[in-house]
């Protein structure tokens, strides 16, 4: 076994090469009857400090009857890694299931995470426990140094001989559930006398076809966990278990016979193929977790518990009710109603250890579904929305922390805020810490997020012990937070920057690495291109790192070109988010470096097909050595210009248009100080574009508004004149109604019409038209208006009743002007 | 013949009653005295039936030279002619030298200070405001097309538009110098009316921003483009706006979730809200095509704050801007930006009918030559004649007439070296009716 140290990623490894598996466990007996009575150990003393700590972390935890004790004692069923007649002989036991280089592989662990005795309800839970007490044995999580790798060879398999679960269940009703039904809905049935998951002798079958295909391998039917287990003696329901087995592979692969797998392309030049739970656990070590007393990995994926892991007496388990979902790859989404909390009793324990303390971390793993929430909590030990010990909460695109102290109020108010912008609906590391000097800090992945306290700091002796710790809300439901849960861990120390910075790096769930192998392309044993792997979300694969490594002694590579990978998924290469399609580079040669040779530090998101169990990925390649795939791409889609719906011919001269048309046509300038001040008065309200289907009635106020200014300032500017420009002849001091029609039609209607409507122009009005309209609105002698109400005034604006006003023939100029000016005749185009 | 639909005519017979009843809500009328209320009432028919007369009367003529010149006129310049100009232009239509005419309404003031400056307006802000002020985006896109400069300049030339302070002075108008750090010299010539075409002259971008030649990419690097699109933010903007102005496509036209994702950078999160579905049905689609090309822009920056107009380009040559390199844990194995190198993922694929030009390489380092990559594809050609059609024509397409038109355009304007005002008047002459 030889160890070595990776740079990226952060791991060790030792490499392995045809590592085989144990098997041929013992037949199981039942759990011991329950016992709360603790052990006293009366034996020897531990001959080292490593017994004196397996001691302490590991077997005073171990030892309970209701736990490993009652069986594994001397005397009972090997190993007696819990005897209590010596500890040092419980070490040598313990040595030899327990790995203390990756706790989380040990035998111990998987034994019980299998579902061998577990003291909870939950299989993972009682492995997760079991797992924490070695790091801390180990004291892996003192160092926050990283765990160590053991890669070995993988399984070698084809890409292309995947089967999957189909969606009907009527193959495995046919085939499997019979068996499952008959013989063991005993045990695994919810509605058993002690029910033990997972349920795959369910009454209902669509709920037993589901919980079997985590336990049942269509490709390798004798490998299926339902198999293995008959062959480890597992309650077989005949005298000879292996005759049991065989029947059960039998009806697996009659299952598996009605489902046709499927092939990658031949072109495809191909790696080996691997799933997920082919790959060896990466070390989920790296944390500062000295001083945990609760913590939450979300590891169960099914029922209504979030167990507390932290081995820290008394477990505050959370009940999930209401709208909740468990995400794949470790977590919790609570939606709309929905909250985990635990017992007051239970959570007692935090104000106990932190009131003593008056220091503390709230720490998580979070992804808000929206950044718009407000006052609502993420994590919250408080008993109403008025009175509380200390939440994290989301306020909008922050986090809050509010916190009672004697400087603050029962509530925990005034809030500390995060930065804006700080929260966002994405994988989030926040973390609150407290200690009564440098009072609330907020770190956002592992960074001081710059918020500072406003609120003297103080000790945290007023904090009640009979709330309940509640993560989504509070315990009335009130303060409602959305979003996933993926770890949440309180400690009852104020974790430092480097800490938490540690913490971050460590990362969050089941992590894995797969290591495809490329022996046959390149010719060379025991060679691999490896990723590490996890589950990103309930939808979504993480690839991220890829590296080449040969396992064995010594390797030396020769090179060998590499040019765009890709990855696929059951038979087909992934169509969405390949980022390696464009590398191009040589394994080993000049290249290589012990132990492995980082191929990328980019990583990208696979779309879940049917499950962790049962997708098979595989990589392909452009070119690896004398291998080679020549790509094409999709068709070009060329320029198209789709015809639209029919528009009108015509359109509206816009708000500069109207302006410059209208001083075009009057030759008043548009920087004349009136002008430009009524253009920009009314600028936003003439027509913005040409759609004459736009047109709004405020478009001709604008317009009316803008014509009155210019012919004003036209008629004044000529009044001025000696020699008029526009109305050539006309003399605007003698009085309108003295002024002969002749005179209003040649001087003043026949200019404007020439001017503002043109003449001979077929698709403007008719100047005639234009000019009788104009003689009308001057020079009428009929009494009509105002309508129904004749005030015995000639309704023409240059006639009067004797002499007219002295200014009336500016002003029906004016009017003339500003009809004619502020028509359709201009505004239209 | 000229038609157009029944609504118009509804809608003008109802101005005069509305214009009645804003005056005297508002006691606006500036033609008072007395006989005010008369005036109004007078006014008021008046303006209605010449209203009806101008919509309606107009429908049933026939467009001869007369009318042909009118049309043409008033579609490049927004204005109506003045009788002599008139007479010109449709004695060069009854000639058939339309073109001709075409070209002499173009020297008008009003082609560059109304339509053109109108025309480009849009495309400086993100809001598409056609009300901003006149600005050095806009003044060099007149500028290109007064000095027929071949109209791919426009993305990637060391070339800004100013008004000539000497010529200026000279003639009585006062006009604060130009600045790389205001916008003032513009405003000031536009509230005073200067004719554009009389006053801009050309100058080097680099020497009046202070930014390297090489780093110089035409309006995109313009004063106004900068204070836009590289505010705050990511600088995808610039990107999306210039595909958006320039190749007629927003993101969600070129989104392709087939593209390498290898250059999406790392705050892009790859899971919205804890859903991956989003992220690869969605923004993959954008980022991937997108983010490789927004690369060209990584060393740019606008100094002052957002909304404020202050500020100016910074470029910092050969260093990332820290905005390309925000909010990386939202995905850590995201892109890093190392520098300046951008790549058109577009050229492969569905997008690669866009026509990008054989002769460039598709890649390269800095805005100057992703703008030459943009303005050499067809797409850009096309979306210039799309965009002249439609402002002269005063809609899109709406046959297959109009598609064939403009399809000529676009293969004219690549023919004849990228002369905006050739569109222009391609676009007349098509619409000044028959």
């Amino acid at each position: 076994m030889t160890m070595l140290r990776l740079l990226t990623p952060m791991i060790l490894l030792t490499v392995l090469a045809g590592c085989g598996a144990d098997s041929g466990a013992p037949v199981t007996s039942n759990p011991p009857p329950l016992d709360e009575g603790t052990v006293n150990y009366t034996g020897p003393s531990p001959r080292s400090a490593d017994i004196a700590a397996f001691k302490t972390h590991l077997w005073d935890n171990l030892v309970r009857v209701d736990r490993c004790g009652a069986c594994h004692d001397a005397g009972g069923q090997a190993p007696a890694f819990v005897r209590r007649d010596d500890i040092n002989l419980a070490f040598t036991a313990a040595s030899t299931v327990v790995n203390l280089f990756t706790p989380a592989s040990s035998e111990m662990v998987s034994k019980v995470g299998g579902g061998h005795n577990c003291w909870l309800d939950s299989d993972q839970a009682c492995a997760d426990l079991i797992t924490t007490w070695i790091e801390n044995w180990a004291g892996a999580n003192d160092s926050g140094e990283a765990g160590l790798i053991e890669f070995v060879a993988p399984v070698i398999r084809d890409a292309g001989e995947t089967r999957y679960f189909p969606v009907s269940s009527s193959a495995f009703e046919t085939h499997v559930y019979p068996l499952l039904s008959n013989f063991c809905s005993e045990c695994h049935e919810p509605a058993a006398e002690s029910p033990i998951s997972p349920y795959i002798g369910h009454s209902n079958v669509e709920a037993a076809y589901q919980a079997a295909q985590g336990v049942i391998n269509l490709d390798q039917p004798s490998a299926s966990r339902v198999v293995q287990r008959l062959n480890e003696s597992h309650n077989c329901w005949s005298d000879d278990c292996s005759s049991d087995a065989i029947d059960m592979t039998d009806a697996i692969a009659a299952m598996a016979g009605t489902i046709t797998p499927q092939a990658p392309p031949e072109e495809l030049v191909l790696s080996k193929a691997l799933r997920l739970t082919d790959g060896i656990l990466a070390a989920s070590g790296g944390r500062f977790d000295s001083n945990v007393i609760a913590r939450y990995e979300f590891r169960t994926g099914n029922g209504n518990t979030a167990f507390d892991t932290s081995g820290i007496e008394p477990a505050i388990n959370l009940t999930l009710s209401g709208d909740f979902e468990w995400v794949g790859g470790w977590g919790v989404r609570i939606n709309n109603g929905g909250k985990a909390q635990g017992s007051v009793s239970s959570s007692s324990k935090l104000a106990n250890l932190i009131r003593a303390s008056s220091e503390f971390t709230l720490e998580a793993w979070v992804i808000p579904s929206t950044p718009a929430q407000t006052n609502a909590n993420i994590i919250s030990y408080s008993g109403s929305a008025q009175l509380r010990n200390v939440t994290l909460a989301q306020q909008q695109a922050s986090y809050a922390a509010l916190l009672r102290h004697e400087g603050t109020s029962l509530n925990g108010m005034p809030a500390m805020l995060s930065p804006d912008e700080s929260l966002q609906a994405t994988l989030q590391h926040v973390a609150l810490t407290y200690d009564p000097v440098a009072g609330r800090r907020l770190f956002i992945n592992g960074v001081d997020s710059g918020a500072s306290d406003q609120q003297a700091p103080n000790l945290l002796g007023s904090w009640d012990d009979i709330y309940a710790l509640v993560l989504g809300s509070e315990a009335d439901g009130s303060r409602q937070w959305q979003g996933v849960l993926r770890f949440v861990a309180i400690h009852n120390r104020a974790l430092n920057e480097e800490q938490l910075a540690q913490n971050f790096a460590a990362g969050v769930g089941e992590r894995f690495f797969l290591l495809f192998s490329i022996s046959e392309l390149i010719d060379s044993p025991d060679s691999y291109i490896g990723f590490e792997v996890s589950r990103f979300d309930n939808h979504a694969y993480l690839f991220a790192e890829p590296f080449f490594i040969v396992l064995g002694e010594n390797p030396g590579p020769m090179p060998v070109a590499l040019q765009g990978m890709r990855i696929g998924i059951n038979g087909q290469e992934v169509g969405v988010g390949q980022v390696w399609t464009n590398l191009s580079t040589t394994l080993g040669g000049v290249d290589w470096q012990a132990p492995l040779q980082p191929l990328s530090p980019l990583g990208t998101v696979i779309a879940l097909q049917n499950g962790e169990n049962q997708d098979e990925f595989f990589l392909t390649f452009a070119r690896l050595g004398d291998h080679e795939n020549v790509y094409t791409d999709s068709a070009p889609l060329p320029i198209v210009i789709t015809p639209g719906a029919a528009r009108p011919l015509i359109g509206l001269r816009t708000f500069d248009e109207v302006h410059a048309s209208m001083s075009a046509v009057t030759g008043v300038a548009m920087t004349r100080t009136d002008v430009r001040d009524t253009f920009n008065l009314v600028r936003q309200q003439l027509p913005i574009n040409e759609a004459a289907d736009g047109f709004v009635t405020a478009h001709q106020i604008g317009v009316a508004q803008l014509a009155i200014e210019y012919c004003n300032a036209l008629v004044e500017e000529e009044a001025d004149r000696p020699v008029k420009q526009f109305f050539t002849g006309m003399d605007f001091t003698i009085n309108a109604n003295s002024i002969p029609d002749g005179d209003w039609q040649s001087l003043v209607i026949a200019p404007l019409v020439s001017r503002m409507v043109g003449n001979n122009i077929a698709t403007q009005p008719a100047a005639a038209a234009v000019s009788a309209e104009l003689e009308g609105l001057l020079l009428s002698m009929a009494d009509n208006k105002p309508v129904d109400a004749p005030d015995g005034i000639p309704d023409g604006l240059a006639r009067c009743n004797g002499a007219c006003p002295a200014d009336q023939t500016l002003i029906a100029t004016k009017a003339a002007c500003a009809a004619t000016l502020g028509s359709a005749t201009l505004l239209l185009q | 013949m000229l038609r157009h639909s029944p609504l118009f005519c509804a809608t003008a017979q109802y101005n005069g009653t509305d214009i009645a009843a804003y005056r005297n809500a508002t006691g606006l009328n500036r033609v008072n005295g007395v006989t005010m209320e008369r005036i109004r009432r007078h006014y008021i028919v008046a303006g209605m039936i010449i209203g009806l007369l101008g919509a309606c009367i107009g429908s049933g003529a026939v467009a001869g030279p007369r009318e042909q010149a009118k049309q043409l006129h008033d579609r490049l310049t927004g204005t109506p002619a003045s009788e002599p100009l008139l007479t010109e232009l449709a004695d060069l239509i009854d000639q058939d030298m339309a073109r001709d005419a075409a070209l002499r309404a173009m020297q008008e003031d009003a082609f560059y200070d109304v339509t053109l400056k109108n025309f480009v307006m849009p495309w400086t802000n993100e809001e598409q405001n056609v009300f901003a002020p006149l600005n050095d985006y806009v003044a060099t896109v007149i500028g290109l097309v007064r000095d027929n400069i071949d109209f791919r300049e426009v993305l990637s030339a060391d070339l800004v538009y100013v008004g000539d302070s000497t010529a200026l002075s000279n003639d009585g108008y006062s006009i604060p110098a130009v600045s790389a750090s205001s916008n003032a010299h513009y405003e000031a010539l536009e509230s005073q009316r200067v004719p554009l075409q009389d006053y801009l002259v050309p100058r080097q971008q680099s020497t009046l921003y202070g930014i390297p030649s090489d780093a110089t990419a035409g309006v995109m690097t313009s004063r106004a483009g900068a204070m836009a699109y590289f505010v705050a933010g990511t600088n995808r903007a610039m990107l999306r706006f210039t595909l958006m102005h320039h190749l007629c496509r927003d993101m969600e036209q070129l989104h392709d979730i087939s593209r390498p994702a290898d250059r999406i950078r790392q705050d892009v999160t790859r899971s919205p809200g804890g859903d991956s579905r989003v992220f690869l049905n969605n923004c993959v689609g954008c980022h991937n095509g997108m983010d490789p090309m927004a690369q060209a822009f990584a060393y740019y920056n606008w100094t002052g704050e957002e909304g404020t107009g202050a500020g100016q380009i910074e470029y910092t040559e050969g260093s990332v801007q820290p905005k390309y390199l925000i909010n990386a844990n939202n995905f850590p194995f995201g892109f890093v930006t190392p520098d300046d190198r951008w790549d058109n993922y577009w050229r492969s694929g569905p997008h690669s009918g866009l026509g990008w030009s054989e002769s460039l390489p598709g890649g390269g380092n800095g805005a100057k030559s992703l703008g030459e990559e943009l303005a050499n594809s067809e797409a850009f050609a096309t979306c210039q004649a799309e965009k002249t059609f439609r402002a002269v024509c005063l809609r899109g397409a709406t046959s297959a007439a109009d598609v064939s038109q403009i399809e000529t355009m676009s293969s004219n304007f690549r023919g004849n070296g990228y002369q905006l005002k050739e569109l222009f008047a391609d676009a007349a002459i098509y619409c000044m009716g028959e």
